[in-house]
């Protein structure tokens, strides 16, 4: 009757192969822009992603409260403000309303990665708008359909990015995951 | 009853076989749920110590740690945490003692059981320290006689 | 320096890895070392790699040694190989070592110090004769030496721990006072020394220092260069037990304990500053596991390096810099067997530069030569 020692499906995300598995396709994805990684982990994609990357040495926002009081103590990661966390887990469908750490010409490795829930994603999607992508990674160009995400965090992105500085985007659906590295250009499309 | 602190109940059980411990840990899981507040983890602690001349903390090293901390819930909904950190590198064996722990400061049904196992670890480690006792005690330096026999210090 | 990729010596490495293993394997005892008698029996060795390695892992360091085949610094390098794969947990919060549990405890200021002067294991006194006896031991009577010691002794009535001598000096007035800096510690293992440093990096680059280099260091300081002139207030020997809090209640728990050499000596006394009296001057040194030289080299270096600090370095032992970079185990020896490495390339490049450079002398020597006739 135990979390760790029976495993059950749900619990998949905190149990180590699950997170180096997933940590193996973090690597994938942000080596391969707008490639689509799938998420077996059953609980949800963003905080699978979370629980494979934070520990008691990273900070952490969550502005729109989507981590449960009792989640916080096993992710392990400090409590950060948005202007200063490492990590920070935002709703994509709302407008974005702070402004991320972007490093320094120094460090700039200690710019912010984001993990944006959206309603959902894909190499190919109905509804989706199109995200035209290029840059390193991407043998010419490639794009990736996404909904739910609201313009304001892909335009601040943008403002945000003077290479080496910049952010590192994370988005999320309920079952998969792709990267927008600082590297990555972005130009939003018409929606299909 | 149990009158050994709950401070040292870990180290008491860390005296015991591990075999011992675990075993008594999973006959509780086996009745009451068990969940995980902090995955019970290993890693490494830094050792800040106070220097003895001027009090300054500064880092010694590293040291292995494990830890866990649990939430017990009993089938008649008795609640109770209990946790442990170790200087060791199994965090299994810092989980079942967190269970220990957690099931004798709630006097959880069965406490008592953990709370033998507990004194028994205690009394292991008493004979250790009685060991390094008689380490002091044999060597223990007599002035005394120098100053009888010779008035002189003699130390150089 | 540089390396150049070279093909081809793959079989040759394999090899050397079984050559390596097959003169441990030719052991005529044909028994493999057991890790408790090398933690055990060569207690002083395992100590060393601890502290060296910078990790309290007395059976991970008893493995490395016998993977290591008994190099310490080899030995000291698998520890810290072994911490790097490991994620940090915790900072336990500031041990006072006053708590600890001492199986030894001298000092050589005075003979009556508060709770008795206790030798504990140590060869201070023994001849360095050689014991052939114990060439060929009888198993069994190794087995009884635990038992008859224990059962010879009648109940100890000493107290859990002792107080410091320090302490007492203190009271009376003849030490300088106690630090106000409530700094973070200095964390060694994340930072770079960048000098000046604060006195808890150099303290923490000393605890995992080479004993070797940290004894040579401190014994030019002794022998001439330098003017620390030590007396040894107090050497202990024991287990601190470390306390953390506990996860549910946040009171303070004990974790476990660690072995700790601790030396603290009192130097020549300094004028004070503005319109404080003058006092001793002081010097701190500390190490896990069973290692006095260290300590005590430690304590005169850390005592030589406040000198330095304040003053201005007059000697090496008292320049942070050239203390600091050059104690430890694990870079120094690297940075001298690196040298093994292929440096073919940088050395054809030198041989090319050294013949042009010939060349050019015997020509200019030759022009001279036919001015002269």
């Amino acid at each position: 009757m135990s979390d760790i020692q029976t495993p059950r499906a749900s619990h998949g995300a905190w149990l180590s192969p699950m997170q180096q598995q997933i940590f193996r396709d973090l690597l994938h994805v942000f080596s391969y822009p707008g490639r689509v990684a799938e998420c077996t982990a059953d609980s949800m994609t963003w905080l699978a992603l979370l629980a494979a990357l934070t520990d008691g040495e990273v900070t952490l926002a969550d502005p729109h409260g989507l981590i449960a009081a009792d989640i916080w103590p096993k992710l392990e990661a400090r409590s950060g403000t948005p202007g200063k966390a490492t990590f920070i887990v935002a709703d994509g469908g709302r407008i974005m309303d702070f402004q991320p750490c972007t490093g320094s010409l120094e460090s700039p490795e200690t710019g912010a990665t984001l993990l944006l829930r959206v309603a959902a994603l894909g190499e190919d999607l109905d509804g989706g708008v199109p995200l035209n992508l290029t840059g390193p990674g991407i043998q010419g160009n490639t794009e990736l359909f996404v909904s739910g995400l609201h313009p304001s965090w892909l335009i601040a992105r943008a403002g945000l990015a003077a290479f080496p500085l910049g952010i590192d985007l994370l988005l999320c659906d309920e079952r998969r995951f792709a990267a927008l590295p600082r590297t990555t250009h972005i130009e939003i499309g018409e929606m299909l | 009853m149990i009158d050994i602190p709950r401070q040292e109940w870990a180290t008491a059980l860390s005296a015991l076989p591990t075999k011992e411990v675990k075993a008594a840990a999973e006959s509780f899981e086996s009745c009451c749920h068990v969940q995980d507040v902090i995955l019970p983890q290993s890693g490494l602690g830094l050792l800040t110590l106070r220097d003895g001349a001027f009090h300054e903390a500064f880092h010694l090293g590293e040291l292995p740690v494990a830890r866990a901390h649990v939430v017990l819930r009993t089938q008649d909904g008795q609640e109770s945490s209990g946790g442990a950190v170790l200087i060791d590198d199994r965090a299994t064996l810092a989980r079942a003692i967190a269970i220990l722990d957690g099931v004798i400061a709630g006097r959880l049904p069965g406490w008592e059981t953990a709370a033998a196992l507990v004194e028994r670890g205690y009394s292991a480690r008493a004979a250790k320290f009685a060991e390094r006792k008689h380490i002091l005690a044999s060597t223990r330096v007599d002035f005394s006689l120098l100053g009888q026999v010779d008035e002189e210090d003699g130390d150089e | 320096m540089s390396y150049v990729a070279i093909k081809g010596g793959k079989a040759a490495i394999d090899g050397a890895a079984a050559v390596t293993e097959f003169l441990r394997g030719r052991d005529d005892s044909g028994e493999p070392l057991n890790l408790s008698a090398i933690e055990c029996q060569l207690r002083l060795l395992t100590s060393r790699v601890v502290s060296e390695g910078g990790l309290y892992h007395p059976r991970l360091a008893s493995l490395a040694i016998k993977q290591f085949q008994g190099d310490t610094l080899e030995a000291a390098f698998a520890l810290r190989a072994y911490r790097s794969t490991k994620p940090r947990l915790l900072a336990t919060p500031v041990q006072n070592s006053t708590n600890m549990r001492c199986i030894r405890r001298i000092s050589s200021a005075f003979k009556d110090i508060p709770g008795g002067q206790m030798l504990g294991p140590n060869y201070d006194f023994t001849l360095r004769l050689l014991r052939f006896d114990l060439a060929d031991e009888d198993p069994n009577e190794f087995r009884s030496i635990a038992r008859k010691f224990l059962g010879a002794l009648p109940e100890a009535d000493l107290p859990d721990s002792f107080p410091k001598v320090l302490d007492a000096l203190r009271a009376e007035g003849l030490l300088p006072p106690v630090a106000e800096s409530r700094n973070e510690p200095f964390d060694i293992t994340r930072e770079p020394l960048v000098f000046p440093v604060p006195r808890s990096a150099a303290l923490a680059t000393m605890a995992r220092a080479e004993t070797g280099s940290l004894l040579a260091m401190a014994y030019s300081n002794m022998r001439g260069y330098g003017d620390v002139h030590p007396t040894v207030a107090e050497l202990r020997v024991g287990y601190i037990p470390v306390m953390v809090p506990h996860p549910v209640t946040g009171e303070p728990m004990e974790a476990g304990e660690v072995l700790v050499t601790e030396c603290e000596v009192v130097a020549m006394y300094e004028s004070g500053k503005a319109d404080c009296l003058p006092t001793f001057t002081l010097g701190y040194g500390a190490c896990f596991g069973h290692n006095e030289v260290k300590a005590i080299s430690m304590a005169i270096l850390d005592r030589s390096l406040q000198k330095g600090m304040q003053d201005g370095p007059e000697n090496p032992s008292e320049d942070p810099e050239f203390v600091l970079l050059h104690v430890d185990g694990v870079d120094s020896m690297g940075f001298a067997s690196h040298y093994k490495m292929p440096h073919y390339v940088t050395f054809q490049s030198d041989m090319d530069r050294l013949r042009t450079t010939q060349g050019k002398a015997r020509a200019a020597d030759q022009a001279s030569q036919m001015e002269v006739v």
